[in-house]
């Protein structure tokens, strides 16, 4: 078993038996139940599916920064790395893990979406949503990227609370309204899917994801850079 | 080089300590608030008791020592290898914390085969090794398989303890690593065999491992205030206390510490 394989299915374990992974599925699974369970019209749809979702987002990245910090600050990364674990690789398996854990979730919650979608009047288009609801993968990605950078340089309340102020407020500023998408890298990419029953443009929804991608890889890469530094 | 599989028979021949290198060597070292341009030599086979002022700065000390915190000035070689970076040692070195660093639901057997799959040990040498390890951590054959958190602190400490033998390293790094356990089991399981292992151990209490060290060290003001050998502390009639060193500290000229 390499060493990446190791630190993921350790940390599958850890989410499991800490029921962390129970809270990021419920997270989505609640995003589902609502979208499938309340009657609404396609626009009601779409952006409860959009606010639920980037919910979950928020829940996927307090998961990883409250993991990271907990895993530093009870000795476990240090027992890993003292084991010939570089801490590259430590956090990209991390990093995988969580982004796969928030995947299953995001994408189950899609479909139960289309599922709705497809009986209402009029129907969801499936070319325009599926693109749009991939597009939303990227600033979960994002969201990700960015908690476990919280949680690298930060104490678990700390990275808590960091996390829910900037990747909290950045997705509640843009789906309210009071910033404009465009200024918030990946969070435009949820107003899309809100307003997919009106347009779906799908030059502005892979400009939308892309500059998630960019935020993710940015937040990756501040976290290792971070990581490479921080004690153990 | 003198690998860790050199027999202890060879290791204590009088040729083969003309070329040992220092198990362990810091210049100048530097790092956080409790490491100040702090140097020392410890030669292979030394078993230290580490005292400090604060405890933090013994801790830190060690941490600094197992790659896990990067010093911010300063040369440290620990078992031949240069340089802050912790993923290159392996079993080399190793390093038990306060905390244990083993998930509570693992059970011991699942750390120590994680411990040896991450070393890369062959499964027979692994699993030869697992079972001195446990036989010398003292774990009961009934604890192997059941979460270290179910079996309290002492259980998580004997496994950590353990995992860190199964690398079988030259320079074992224990920062008050069996605080659980009682005195007596304490100093027996400090009592590791091997003439080539080299083991610091920061206590508090540096009183309680003097049976099992042949050195002890005073960390004050981030620097080495004392460093000596348990006989020298005798010859001098005092005890292998804090006080005791402090003492020491007073007498010792400073360039005899390095």
């Amino acid at each position: 078993m390499s060493r990446a394989t190791a630190v993921s299915s350790l940390a599958l374990r850890e989410l499991w038996m800490s029921f962390r992974l129970f809270v990021l599925l419920v997270a989505y699974v609640a995003v589902g139940a609502t979208i499938a369970l309340l009657p609404s019209s396609v626009v009601e749809l779409l952006g409860r599916l959009a606010v639920g979702l980037a919910g979950a987002t928020l829940v996927a990245a307090l998961v990883a920064a409250w993991s990271i910090a907990v895993e530093r600050r009870r000795g476990r990364t240090g027992w890993l790395v003292g084991r010939d674990v570089p801490r590259g690789t430590y956090l990209a398996a991390w990093f995988v893990t969580l982004a796969a854990a928030a995947l299953v979730g995001h994408v189950t919650a899609l479909a139960v979406g289309w599922m709705a979608g497809s009986t209402t009047v009029p129907r969801l288009d499936l070319a325009g949503y599926a693109a749009a609801g991939a597009a939303t993968l990227a600033p979960m990605l994002a969201a990700v990227a960015l908690g476990m950078l919280a949680g690298t340089v930060l104490p678990p309340m700390g990275a808590l609370a960091a996390t829910a102020v900037v990747v909290g407020g950045a997705l509640a500023a843009v789906l309210a309204g009071v910033v404009p998408a465009a200024l918030v890298p990946g969070a435009e990419a949820f107003a899309i899917l809100a307003d997919l029953s009106r347009h779906a443009a799908s030059g502005a929804i892979a400009l939308a994801a892309g500059w998630a991608l960019v935020a993710a890889a940015i937040g990756l890469g501040l976290a290792r850079v971070a990581f490479e530094r921080v004690p153990l | 080089m003198l690998a860790s599989s050199t027999p202890d028979a060879l290791w204590r021949a009088p040729t083969a300590r003309v070329v040992q290198p220092a198990a362990i060597s810091c210049r100048e070292l530097s790092a956080g608030r409790h490491l100040d341009r702090c140097s020392f030599r410890l030669a292979p086979g030394v078993r230290l008791v580490l005292a400090a002022e604060p405890d933090a700065a013994g801790t830190l000390l060690l941490r600094v020592l197992a790659g896990l915190v990067r010093p911010s000035a300063g040369r440290v070689v620990v078992a031949g290898i240069e340089g802050p970076d912790a993923a290159r040692r392996g079993g080399r070195v190793a390093h038990v914390g306060r905390e244990p660093g083993i998930h509570g639901w693992m059970t011991p057997r699942e750390a120590l085969r994680l411990g040896a799959e991450l070393l890369d040990l062959p499964a027979a040498e692994a699993e030869r090794r697992i079972d001195e390890a446990v036989e010398q951590a003292g774990i009961a054959g009934t604890d192997l398989e059941r979460p270290v958190r179910r079996g309290g602190p002492e259980l998580a400490q004997r496994t950590a303890f353990a995992v860190a033998l199964v690398g079988d390293p030259e320079v074992l790094l224990l920062d008050e690593p069996l605080a659980a356990l009682p005195p007596a089991e304490r100093a027996r399981l400090l009592a590791l065999p091997g003439a080539r292992r080299t083991v610091i151990v920061a206590s508090s209490r540096p009183e309680e491992l003097a049976a099992s060290a042949s050195h002890a060290m005073l960390l004050r003001d981030g620097r080495v205030a004392a460093l000596t050998s348990m006989a020298e502390l005798a010859d001098a009639v005092l005890a292998p206390t804090h006080e005791g060193l402090a003492a020491l500290a007073g007498r010792q000229p400073r360039a005899a510490r390095g």
